[in-house]
């Protein structure tokens, strides 16, 4: 097991280290042949990993694995150890999984660039970091991999450099990320202070046992302290705007990166304090909030937006907002399904969003799109897997899990009325710019100048696998209405599954409640999908009917509701004013001045002194007899 | 008055006029003959305090082959590098004519301060106070023997830093 | 009147004193004189200021180890004015002139 685990979290350094030796070498079969191999071996391994864990007993299934003390002084011991349990398994199998496909499509992707052993580099020093995030012992070591995918991050969506706006995207990705960074770091401070521990087994031990009200508030500190944390990394509002420009960075990244896996940090965060986030009802209620929020108001500026890869980032955001008001209303399982499902199906898209735009030569604008169901018929077909997925229709996956999530904003003790509205409301939203993006995309007759064509098998394959992971994911989860309703017995396997490890409830409401909720969800993607169907299809004047009476709203939405306008005023400039200040007030005058003055003065009194030196050797003289003319007074004085 | 007090006061005219001459005499050659004249009565009074054989070397070595030396240099320098039409001294030195005063005055006052003045009664009688040579050569080369070979290497150094240094060649290299 | 005669009676003040004089003239004269030749003689003239002193102390205090110290003295002052004089001559070859006025290439 030791060894396995190393193994896991060592071949995609591995990876890194070739790929970053042959830093200038120009061969993108070699780097990409190399990386993903490295990242097969690690998915390999984390199978075998997974499959021991669940041979072990229920009960039974954490293991530590312990390497060296990093951190000893005094109280406080931060051991550099891996927990293998439940959740990481599993979320090093989705890692793996998903990060082996894209690096193969990546192969297929990456065909017109200039350095590819530097891309799949770091592609490979992501899955090693993000492995160091789910695996890591304590939150501490998870801190670790959490900056190391932050930085990863950062250096794919400013991969093309060249063009500053889209290594500005980088930076903002980055500094949208360090505030929650600071967050996190405060929480953690918190959380130390509380418990005096970070491992997440000795807190998970000990929120069993926390019945303190006096030190609930400093919980709650730390709580949203780390959830501030999890805003930035999972782009919540208010730090979610970084993940719309994330989408400068080569589609294959959007897809592993900022839709699949590092996005869900923060959500895998919240399911490992879980037992200690259900302890803080005014935690939960702020975390269920931001996450209905965030759902439905990315869902509104998802619906204006003509950028596919913008469409599907918004998408994400709203996505994120789902698995948010998940583990706001105490549905960590259902969390943690629809970070599985969500993953499964928004790889498909982004992917096939990729194809799409590479067999447009680099065209992003949907509404240059259009005709591509003949031209290209796999994408076609996956992606319309995918669009019914995230809809939410049954049996595919995100039905599942965006049911079980909506039922508990509906039934569970934390849950409200109005939670389970926005979060319906947004299902709405997304069956309507999801479907308006398949409509302009694939059904209408094309606009572009470029010719489309099929991509190649290796592009395809990582389509069709997900295409399938995204049709059956569901399984892992079917609510037991419908076992119940079907007459089988199959189990909830997430559920029971994460119930050692996170804090799993299980709603038992009433079955025709269940029902009726889920008809509504079905009913309203249903609604929103026809809705865009004829509003992008036959009746276009329709839809511009509705836009014309209200263009300031409709204006609003396509802008994003201002945000970035509104964080550059309130923030940004005060804060670049104060910088401009510090730098030509107290740095140049103030500092310098220092500097230069002492600088200038010791030269003025050298200057004052070369004088004396004026090579007359008399007067050299002149001073020894001074000198002896004081030691004589003195001599004088003691006789 | 004794005699002594006779000789000193004699003596110390020479001396004194010499030693002003030497400082203020615009020639060069003057300044060494008046320096001449000022140690030939140095050399008389170290006679009249009983130090006859320092005497001697006073007025042989001293005032006779060292000066010759200096005169010798003298006159191998132009003259007019030497002997300027301008003033010998240089200007504007008030300041270190205080400096000297003050020097002067100091002294003189730690002088004629009691602390380490041998009073009259200290004055050993005339006679005892001979040095005779036989008692300086035994000092010099026995009792300080060490010093004196010191010293005879030193002489040896120098004479041959003095030939490097006269084989100079000149001009400037810089 | 016994005053005065007893200020013209010698005593080893009157030596010092003479000498202390001899050796700040010839002080001034270092100070003051550009002649680098005229400087060294007075040199000569303090060393033998110094002399006179240590003569006088000889004679008064009955220890003719003074006059060693003279020897000495006069030993090595006739070796500094071979040097001196032998720096001298070299810059005089080097500058053309020995006097100390323009001679300031030690200027900082």
């Amino acid at each position: 097991m030791d060894l396995y685990v190393i193994g896991v979290v060592l071949l995609p350094l591995i990876g890194f280290l070739i790929n970053g030796i042959l830093w200038d070498k120009n061969n993108r079969i070699v780097s990409g042949t190399i990386a993903s191999a490295c990242v097969a071996g690690s998915f390999v391994l984390s199978i075998i990993i997974f499959l021991s864990v669940r041979a072990a007993s229920v009960g039974e299934r954490s293991f530590l694995i312990h390497f060296y003390d990093w951190i000893h002084v005094d109280a406080l011991k931060v051991p550099m150890a891996f927990l293998i349990d439940p959740l990481s398994s599993i979320m090093c199998l989705l890692v793996t999984g998903v990060g082996l496909l894209i690096h193969i499509f990546s192969i297929g992707y990456m065909d017109e660039e200039k350095r590819p052993a530097k891309y799949f580099a770091f592609l490979n020093l992501f899955i090693f970091n993000m492995l160091i995030l789910v695996l890591g012992s304590s939150l501490l070591t998870t801190f670790i991999g959490w900056e190391g995918v932050g930085l990863c991050s950062y250096l794919l969506i400013g991969y093309w450099f060249e063009d500053s706006k889209k290594a500005d995207a980088g930076l903002k990705a980055f500094l949208t990320n360090r505030i929650g960074d600071a967050g996190f770091l405060v929480g953690l401070f918190f959380l130390y202070k509380l418990f005096g521990t970070l491992n997440y087994q000795d807190l998970n031990v000990l929120a069993l046992s926390f019945n303190s009200p006096e030190s609930l508030g400093l919980l709650t500190a730390g709580l949203l302290g780390i959830f501030i944390g999890v805003c930035g990394k999972s782009a919540q509002i208010p730090l979610y705007v970084w993940l719309p420009d994330a989408m400068a960075g080569p589609t294959p990244v959007s897809a592993l990166i900022h839709a699949a896996t590092m996005v869900t940090a923060g959500l895998f965060v919240m399911i490992r304090l879980s037992n200690l986030i259900i302890l803080s009802p005014t935690a939960m209620a702020v975390i269920a909030t931001v996450g209905a929020l965030t759902a439905l108001i990315a869902a509104i500026i998802g619906t204006c937006q003509w950028d596919i890869k913008k469409i599907l980032a918004y998408s994400t955001v709203s996505q994120l907002g789902y698995m948010v008001l998940a583990a706001g209303v105490g549905a960590f399982g259902g969390s943690l399904f629809h970070v599985l499902t969500h993953a499964f199906f928004k790889a498909l898209m982004f992917l096939g969003a990729g194809s799409i735009i590479h067999a447009l030569h680099h065209e992003q604008d949907i509404r240059k799109m259009g005709g591509l169901k003949k031209t290209m018929p796999i994408t076609a077909i996956t992606f319309t897997i995918g669009w019914i997925a995230i809809i939410g229709i049954p049996p595919f996956a995100g039905f599942f899990s965006k049911d079980e999530i909506l039922w508990s904003a509906w039934a569970g003790e934390h849950g409200h009325f109005l939670l389970w509205f926005m979060g319906w409301a947004a299902a709405g939203l997304t069956a309507f710019y999801m479907t308006r993006l398949m409509v302009l995309t694939f059904w209408t007759p094309s606009r572009s100048e470029h010719k489309a064509h099929e991509s190649s098998p290796l592009m395809t394959i990582p389509l069709v696998c997900l295409a399938v992971l995204a049709i059956f994911g569901g399984l892992l989860g079917i609510p037991e209405v419908i076992s119940h309703g079907l007459g089988i017995h199959i189990p909830h396997f997430l559920n029971e599954w994460l119930d050692e490890v996170a804090y799993i409830h299980v709603i038992h409401g009433k079955v025709s409640h269940e029902i009726i909720l889920m008809l509504l969800s079905v009913g309203i993607a249903v609604f929103g999908a026809i809705a865009a169907f004829l509003l992008y299809g036959k009746h276009q004047d329709t839809r511009e009917r509705i836009v014309s009476k209200a263009p300031k709203f409709f204006e609003l939405v396509s802008e994003k509701f201002y945000v970035d306008e509104l964080y550059e005023k309130m923030i940004l400039k005060p804060l670049r004013l104060l910088s401009e200040s510090l730098w030509k007030d107290v740095d140049q005058k103030f500092i310098d001045g220092a500097v230069n003055g002492s600088n200038t003065s010791i030269k003025k009194l050298g200057q004052g002194l070369a004088a004396v030196q004026n090579g007359f050797f008399q007067n050299y003289l002149l001073f020894m007899i001074v000198g002896l003319i004081a030691i004589l007074t003195v001599f004088v004085r003691y006789i | 008055m004794d005699l002594a007090s006779v000789f000193f006061w004699i003596l110390s005219i020479p001396i004194l006029v010499g030693a002003i001459c030497v400082v203020f005499s615009k020639n060069p050659l003057f300044s060494a003959l008046f320096l001449v004249l000022s140690m030939v009565g140095l050399g008389a009074l170290y006679f009249q305090l009983g130090a006859h054989f320092i005497s001697a070397v006073q007025i042989a070595v001293y005032a006779g082959a060292v000066m010759v030396l200096f005169v010798m240099v003298l006159m191998l320098f132009d003259r007019k590098a030497v002997e300027s039409e301008e003033a010998a001294v240089i200007k504007n030195s008030q300041f270190k004519w205080l400096l000297v005063s003050v020097f002067l005055g100091l002294m003189l006052g730690l002088i004629f301060s009691q602390s380490f003045i041998a009073g009259p009664d200290t004055i050993l009688p005339e006679a005892t106070s001979v040095v005779s040579t036989k008692e300086l050569g035994n000092l010099l080369y026995f009792k300080n023997i060490l010093s004196f070979e010191i010293l005879g290497l030193l002489l040896l150094v120098i004479a041959v830093g003095v030939v490097s240094l006269s084989r100079i060649e000149g001009g400037s290299d810089d | 009147m016994t005053d005065l005669l007893s200020f013209f009676q010698v005593s080893l003040n009157h030596y010092l004193a003479l000498g202390l004089i001899l050796f700040t003239l010839g002080l001034a004269g270092v100070f003051i004189r550009k002649n680098l030749i005229v400087i060294l003689m007075c040199l000569e003239l303090m060393l033998n200021a110094v002399n006179l002193i240590f003569v006088a102390f000889s004679h008064y205090q009955g220890i003719p180890l003074g006059q060693v110290y003279v020897f000495f003295i006069m030993t090595v002052a006739a070796a500094e004015a071979g040097v001196g004089l032998a720096i001298a001559i070299s810059i005089y070859k080097r500058f053309g002139t020995i006097k100390m006025d323009l001679l300031t290439a030690l200027k900082g």
